[in-house]
């Protein structure tokens, strides 16, 4: 089994973007689209300013609420970990970018349809690495197997300072002055997800079902119960 | 003939219109709103499902899909904008009537409901005395008076999804999404009792023609028989 993590030591990130437009040649994206983002964080007050930057793109969700609203399956987590859309099968609803916590997906205008991250998946499956790592100048970033006992980002991010994004595939290493809520928080289903997927819907179709069942019921009642009184009217006659 | 000249006397209001076998029920303005609401509606409900049932996707395909979506949204206009003002130029004393009407239950509006379902399953029931609308179809009236401003107001927040909050939106979809199947359920029930249920169906020519059957509305809304005969 193979389960793709993402590690990002922001202590070594320049903020130089060779990862955003790495990605943007590599899937051929106009400028306004970005897949990986880089933000430019100051901490403390003149003249004692430090600046960090964070990197943040789709974080590649456990259990993804994109893929859970997707009515056409475009949307969906492959057996490897990464989130895929499949483009020819997206209609452009964009119920997936109102379900994503983390902003990462983009309404493309000109394609009508919604894009994001894909973790590089088809070159994953080719054996090559995502592009913005390769891109990396200061090596911030790397890609890993979780099931791969050798694979290098076992010794990255088992160091204490390593920060998981709780219920994605993405690890952080941060830069000493910055602390955690400069990161993507953890993974929490929305309220409205739960009360759709365990109220709302089972309720819904249950009640669809029972009116369903008990219209074709009254309709063989009644049906019978014709048959019957034209039966009787032809023992009449 | 006593008919033609009867007949000849164009039934202008729908509160007072007799006929020798046939009673006046709904003005031309009324049925076409109902049309309108009704035709719309369903359209919109076949188009709005294609979304959530998985099955009609996987038929349809994603073009199929897009096509369903922008039925949805040119429906929706319709949906939006004819039925009111339908009823305000065409049909206002009605359609106040209809609303003040139905938000009112009396006992035999309440035991209206027993009797119906016996009779709903093909058992004998003696149905009470009813208005000008029996007390199901005052459920499906408010059914309706909520569920269309809900469907109006979340569904063209819909087109404009990414204008507001996600975490907004996600309410929006849940409510515009569970209101459709509820207002599903009620069309449902309501389409069958219109055109196959025995006892019921004999109403349908009142939203064609707008006339019915003077012997059916005396035996099913034996208060507004008398209200618009006397008897
Ligand atoms: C009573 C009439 C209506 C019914 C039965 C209905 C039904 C539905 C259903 C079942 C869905 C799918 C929801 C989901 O995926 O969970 C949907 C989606 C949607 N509805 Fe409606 N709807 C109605 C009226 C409207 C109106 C008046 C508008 C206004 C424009 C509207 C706009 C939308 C939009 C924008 C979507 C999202 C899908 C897309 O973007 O293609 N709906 N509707
Ligand atoms: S970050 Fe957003 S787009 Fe990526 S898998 Fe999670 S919910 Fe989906
Ligand atoms: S916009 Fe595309 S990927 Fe997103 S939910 Fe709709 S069909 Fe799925």
């Amino acid at each position: 089994m193979t389960r793709y993590a993402y590690f990002v030591d922001l202590s070594l990130c320049a903020g130089c973007e060779a990862c955003t437009v790495a990605c943007q040649a590599l899937n051929g994206l106009d400028w306004s689209i970005r897949y990986t983002k880089v933000d430019r964080m100051l901490v403390g007050t003149y003249p004692n300013v430090m600046s960090s930057f964070v990197t943040t793109q789709c974080l590649h969700c456990d259990d993804p609420p994109c893929a859970a609203v997707c009515p056409t399956g475009a949307t969906y987590k492959t057996a490897d970990g990464p989130v895929k859309i499949e483009y020819e099968n997206c209609i452009g609803c964009e119920y997936c970018i109102t379900a994503c916590p983390y902003e990462a997906r983009t309404y493309d205008a000109a394609a009508g349809v919604v894009r994001k991250c894909s973790f590089c998946y088809d070159r994953l499956q080719e054996g090559e690495r995502p592009a913005c790592e390769q891109t990396c100048l200061t090596g911030a970033r790397l890609m890993g197997d979780l099931d791969d006992p050798d694979d290098p980002i076992h010794e990255k991010i088992s160091a204490p300072d390593v920060i998981h994004i709780e219920g994605t595939s993405f690890y952080y290493r941060l830069p000493e002055h910055i602390d955690r809520a400069a990161l993507p928080a953890d993974f929490k289903p929305s309220a409205a997800t739960f009360a759709w997927q365990s109220i709302i819907q089972p309720v819904g179709q249950i009640m669809m079902g029972s009116t369903l069942a008990a219209v074709l019921l009254s309709l063989a009642v009644n049906a019978f119960k014709s048959r019957g009184k034209e039966g009787a009217q032809d023992g009449n006659s | 003939m006593a008919t033609a000249r009867i007949g000849a006397r164009v039934p202008a209001r729908e509160e007072a219109a007799v006929q020798q076998d046939k009673v006046y029920r709904f003005s031309l303005a009324s049925r076409l709103a109902h049309w309108n609401h009704a035709l719309t509606f369903l359209l919109l409900l076949f188009t709005g499902m294609g979304l959530v049932a998985r099955g009609i996707s996987g038929l349809v395909g994603p073009e199929g899909l897009r096509f369903f979506g922008q039925l949805h949204r040119w429906a929706a206009v319709p949906f939006t904008v004819l039925t009111i003002p339908i009823l305000f130029f065409g049909a206002r004393k009605a359609a106040l009537r209809w609303i003040n009407e139905v938000f009112r239950f009396d006992r035999d509006d309440l035991r209206f409901f027993p009797a119906f379902v016996r009779e709903f399953f093909g058992m004998k029931a003696e149905s009470p005395p009813q208005g000008k609308f029996n007390a199901g179809e005052k459920i499906n009236s408010i059914l309706q008076i909520i569920g269309w401003p809900t469907m109006v107001i979340t569904g063209w927040m819909m087109v404009y999804k990414t204008s507001f909050p996600p975490a907004v939106m996600q309410w929006v979809i849940m409510v515009h999404s569970g209101m459709a199947m509820l207002l599903g359920c009620a069309v449902l029930g309501h389409i069958y009792l219109a055109t196959l249920m025995p006892g019921f169906r004999e109403g349908l020519s009142g939203m064609i023609s707008g006339w019915v059957p003077a012997k059916w509305a005396k035996d099913h809304y034996r208060k507004w028989y008398k209200e618009i005969t006397g008897e």
